[in-house]
């Protein structure tokens, strides 16, 4: 279960979501598919990837695999950890 | 000092009486952020209604650009900190001073020189805001230290740190909302301590 870390600001343009870790000063922008990601949040890399597959045109193998590596980029980038 | 901070009620707490200054400008903030007023670290000016926000970090030269603006007969609504509403782009001023070195008041805006009130801690002029409480309508917001145009990213950077960072969980959720309801119809341009006067001018006389 991952949730996104409390000190990530978060402002949301519609087309693109962007996250601004409050105590680095790092800023991260997720497009589309990142975004559905990271509104599904706190979740398993599981209920990620449905969430995926619900919001897009992709194969649940497909999108689980989408999730995961894009849960890994966000746990290496600071702005999710583990609920 | 406790603080239980609700979109609908914020609530704090007193334990004692010798609770830093500090301690309840915190509290009182986060209170204003879970109601939907927004911090806003800037200078302000108002022309009618019109309200044109000059912001950047401390030293970039908005209490400056205030005093030469007050020089050129313009209203100055907040020297440093205002209050932002994002629903309906009400702002207050919160500043009951303009401080400045007298050299510096001489220089840009010698006519308020017979208004000071003596001296700040720091040994600059006090100048009464004279349209302290007073509102306006937030139309544009200038970013010292940026390019004229601002990416995506440049905007919701400025706006953030102009706002500060929430210390609550619903700080943070109400503060979102606000900027992310703010970006697509505030004026957000960067601006240069060379091409502030004209840029601020500009906005506040324009009609659009």
């Amino acid at each position: 279960m991952w949730k996104a870390h409390p000190d990530v600001l978060v402002t949301d343009l519609g087309d693109e979501l962007i996250l601004m870790h409050a105590s680095s000063g790092l800023m991260f922008s997720l497009n589309p598919t990142g975004r559905v990601a990271w509104q599904a949040l706190p979740a398993t890399a599981q209920t990620v990837g449905t969430a995926l597959t619900e919001a897009f045109d992709v194969e649940p193998e497909q999108a689980q695999s989408d999730a995961e590596t894009l849960l890994a980029d966000l746990v290496a980038q600071g702005v999710i950890r583990p609920a | 000092l406790h603080l239980s901070a609700g979109e609908h009620e914020t609530t704090i707490t007193a334990f004692g009486k010798q609770i830093p200054e500090t301690a309840w400008t915190l509290a009182f903030v986060e209170a204003h952020r879970a109601g939907g007023w927004l911090p806003l670290h800037a200078a302000v000016l108002i022309r009618e209604n019109r309200a044109v926000a000059l912001t950047g970090v401390s030293g970039a030269g908005k209490s400056t650009a205030a005093l030469r603006l007050a020089g050129a007969k313009f209203q100055v609504l907040a020297e440093d900190q205002a209050w932002l509403h994002p629903v309906d782009g009400r702002i207050v001023g919160l500043d009951t001073h303009l401080r400045a070195f007298e050299d510096s008041v001489r220089r840009f805006a010698p006519h308020l020189l017979e208004q000071a009130e003596g001296y700040d801690a720091h040994g600059k002029l006090l100048i009464p805001i004279i349209r302290w409480g007073e509102q306006g309508i937030l139309q544009t917001l200038l970013v010292f230290g940026l390019s004229e145009l601002l990416t995506s990213g440049e905007r919701v950077r400025a706006l953030w740190e102009a706002t500060g960072v929430p210390l609550t969980g619903t700080g943070k959720r109400v503060v979102a909302a606000g900027v992310t309801a703010l970006l697509p119809r505030l004026r957000m341009q960067g601006m240069t301590r060379e091409n502030v006067l004209e840029l601020a001018q500009t906005y506040l006389s324009s009609t659009g």
